[in-house]
C-alpha cells in the first residue's frame, strides 16, 4: 500500500482496518470527552439555569443530555465495525439517494455548531481586549461590535488545524481538554467554596416560563436536542477506533454523563449571573480569573475542529475530485455565514429545538434498523450504487416514511420559531423524546411488515 | 489498448466514486484500494464469520451497563421533576 494511500484513509471514502486506528479507548474517550464539554454544553446549560431553579435544572440537564445520548448509542458501532464513514454507512438504512437527502440535512444544519462555537470565542477575545483597555489600538476589535470578526479569525485558524487531519487535531484537543477543565474546575470553586449550594439552590432563575411545566419541557427539549445531536457524529470518529468496545463506550460517557457536567455547574452559574453567556460568567469574575477563563474560552474554541474536520471527511467521501483544502473550506465558510447574520447568538435555543428535531428522526431510524440487523451490513453494497441499497430508486420507503411521521408529529407538539405547541401537549411530554419513539416504532413496524419489499428492486431479506 | 478488464474496474469505480470517464491516477488509486478492502473484508466474512468486523467486537456486559445507569438516571429524573 502506498503512503499516499496510507494518509487517504484518514481524508477519504476507504475502510479503515485495523491496524490504522489512531484511538485506542483511553485516547477515543479523551477525544470524545474534549468535543463534549464545549461550547453547546455551557451554552444550554445556561439556558437551563436562566429558565429553571436548580432543584429542576440538575436533573433536566443530566437526563436531557445522556438518556438520549443513550437511546442513539448503537449508532456507535456499525461505523467502527466496517471502518466506514458514517454517511457511507446509512446507505444500507437510508438507500442511497435519501441517504445523499441526509448528507445535506447533516452538513447544513452543522454549520450552526461552527458558528456558536467561533462566536463564543468572538464573545471571549473582545472582553479580553476591553479587560486591556485596547480600544485605541483595536478600534472595533475592543468592543462588543468586533466579536463577529474574532469568530471569523477563529474559524480561520480552525481551518488550518482541520487540514492537518486527525494527528494534528489529537494535540490541539489535548491544548482543548486542559482549557475546558481548568474553565469547568473554576465554575466548581466558585459554585460550591465562594456562592455555596445553599445559595445556588435559593436563587431564582433570571427569566422563567410563566408556566412551570412548560419551562420544564422547553429545558429538557434543548437538553434532548444536544443529547440527540450526536446522532450525526458518531461514525466519522468511530471508523478511528480501535475497537467496537471503545467506540461505545467513548461516544457513550464522553459526550453523556461526563460532559453532562459542565452543563449542570453552567446553569448554577446563570442563576448566579442572570445570562445564559458564558464569557459574562468570566468576565464579571474581573481581574486575573476573568482573563484567564477568557484566554481558557478562547483555546476552546479549537474544538470547532472536531466540527470541520468529520464534516470535512464526509463531503471528501462524496465529492472525491474536490482537493482536501477546497473541502474543508465548505464547513468553515458555512460557519462564517452564520457568524455574520445578527442575533444567531442568542437564538441557540431555538437551533437546539431543529437539531432535536432532525437528529432525534435521524438516531431513531439508524437505531431500529441496527436492533433489526444486528448491525450486519454489506460493504460491498454500501459503496455499489447498483446494489439492494438502492431499495425503491434510491430510497428506502420505510425510512421516508419514519422520517415524515417524526417530522409532523414534532410540529404538531412543538413549533420552534414561535415556541409554541399548536397541540398544546408539548408541557406535558416535550417534543424530541416523543418524536423518537413514534420514528423508531414506525420504522421498526414498516420494517419488519416488509409491507415494501415488493417495491425494492432486489429482496434485501 | 483498453481491455475489458480494464473497462470492468473503470465500470466498478464510476459506482464506486461517481467520477465515470473522468479517471485521474488519484482517484483510480483510492478506487483500487476500497475495492481490495472490500474483496478482503468478504474473506473474513466467507470464513464463517457473519459478523465479521475490522476490530473486536462489542459484548453484551457493554449494554448492559449502558442500560443499568440509564434507569437510573430515568428513575431520578421523573422524581425529581415528581416531588
Amino acid at each position: 500500500m502506498s503512503e499516499e494511500i496510507r494518509k487517504d484513509v484518514f481524508f477519504t471514502m476507504i475502510p479503515t482496518t485495523e491496524k490504522e486506528r489512531p484511538y485506542g479507548m483511553l485516547d477515543f474517550f479523551l477525544v470524545q470527552i474534549s468535543f463534549g464539554i464545549a461550547a453547546w454544553f455551557f451554552l444550554v446549560g445556561g439556558f437551563t439555569g436562566l429558565w429553571l431553579p436548580a432543584k429542576y435544572a440538575v436533573p433536566t440537564v443530566i437526563f436531557g443530555n445522556v438518556f438520549p445520548l443513550f437511546l442513539i448509542s448503537l449508532l456507535a458501532i456499525p461505523f467502527a465495525r466496517y471502518g466506514v464513514d458514517q454517511y457511507i454507512g446509512h446507505r444500507a438504512v437510508f438507500g442511497h439517494k435519501f441517504s445523499d437527502i441526509w448528507v445535506i440535512i447533516y452538513i447544513v444544519s452543522s454549520f450552526g455548531w461552527i458558528a456558536y462555537i467561533s462566536l463564543l470565542m468572538g464573545q471571549s477575545a473582545w472582553k479580553i481586549a476591553s479587560l486591556f483597555q485596547l480600544e485605541r489600538y483595536l478600534g472595533i476589535l475592543a468592543t462588543e461590535e468586533g466579536y463577529w470578526i474574532w469568530a471569523i479569525i477563529g474559524l480561520v485558524i480552525n481551518y488550518f488545524i482541520a487540514l492537518g487531519g486527525p494527528t494534528l487535531i489529537k494535540w490541539f484537543l489535548r491544548v482543548v481538554v486542559i482549557s475546558l477543565l481548568t474553565l469547568l474546575s473554576y465554575l466548581m470553586y466558585s459554585v460550591i467554596v465562594i456562592h455555596g449550594l445553599d445559595t445556588i439552590y435559593a436563587a431564582t432563575p433570571a427569566e422563567p416560563f410563566e408556566d412551570l411545566r412548560f419551562g420544564l419541557a422547553s429545558a429538557l427539549e434543548i437538553n434532548v436536542g444536544l443529547g440527540f445531536s450526536w446522532a450525526f457524529w458518531y461514525g466519522q470518529w468511530t471508523r478511528l477506533a480501535r475497537s467496537e468496545r471503545a467506540a461505545y463506550h467513548g461516544c457513550q460517557w464522553g459526550w453523556g454523563i461526563i460532559a453532562a457536567i459542565a452543563g449542570v455547574f453552567s446553569a448554577f452559574t446563570a442563576l448566579l449571573t442572570g445570562s445564559f453567556d458564558p464569557s459574562v460568567w468570566v468576565y464579571k469574575a474581573g481581574g486575573i480569573i476573568a482573563l484567564i477563563g477568557l484566554i481558557m474560552l478562547i483555546l476552546s474554541n479549537f474544538d470547532a475542529v472536531c466540527l470541520i474536520y468529520p464534516m470535512s471527511v464526509t463531503l471528501a467521501s462524496r465529492l472525491p475530485r474536490i482537493k482536501w483544502p477546497l473541502i474543508v473550506l465548505i464547513p468553515t465558510l458555512g460557519g462564517i455565514i452564520l457568524d455574520l447574520l445578527p442575533g444567531v447568538y442568542e437564538k441557540y435555543y431555538m437551533y437546539l429545538a431543529y437539531i432535536s428535531l432532525l437528529t432525534g428522526i435521524y438516531g431513531a431510524i439508524v437505531t431500529g434498523n441496527y436492533l433489526i440487523t444486528r448491525g450486519r451490513w454489506n460493504l460491498r453494497w454500501l459503496y455499489y450504487k447498483n446494489s439492494p441499497y438502492i431499495y425503491f430508486k434510491g430510497f428506502n420507503l420505510e425510512s421516508v416514511i419514519a422520517t415524515i411521521v417524526g417530522t409532523v408529529f414534532y410540529f404538531i407538539l412543538l413549533e420552534p420559531i414561535s415556541w409554541t405547541s399548536p397541540s398544546g401537549l408539548f408541557p406535558y411530554m416535550s417534543a424530541g423524546l416523543p418524536s423518537y419513539f413514534l420514528t423508531l416504532a414506525t420504522y421498526i413496524g414498516l420494517a419488519k411488515s416488509k409491507i415494501f419489499n415488493k417495491f425494492y428492486k432486489i429482496d434485501t431479506t | 489498448m483498453i481491455t475489458s478488464a480494464d473497462k470492468k474496474v473503470e465500470m466498478e469505480c464510476a459506482q464506486i466514486i461517481g467520477f465515470g470517464k473522468r479517471f485521474d491516477q488519484r482517484l483510480e488509486n483510492i478506487c483500487e484500494e476500497v475495492r481490495k478492502r472490500i474483496s478482503k473484508f468478504e474473506e473474513i466474512q466467507q470464513k464463517g464469520n457473519t459478523t465479521a468486523s475490522w476490530v473486536e467486537r462489542i459484548r453484551r456486559i457493554d449494554y448492559m451497563i449502558a442500560i443499568g445507569i440509564n434507569i437510573i438516571v430515568l428513575l431520578w429524573y421523573l422524581l425529581s421533576i415528581i416531588t
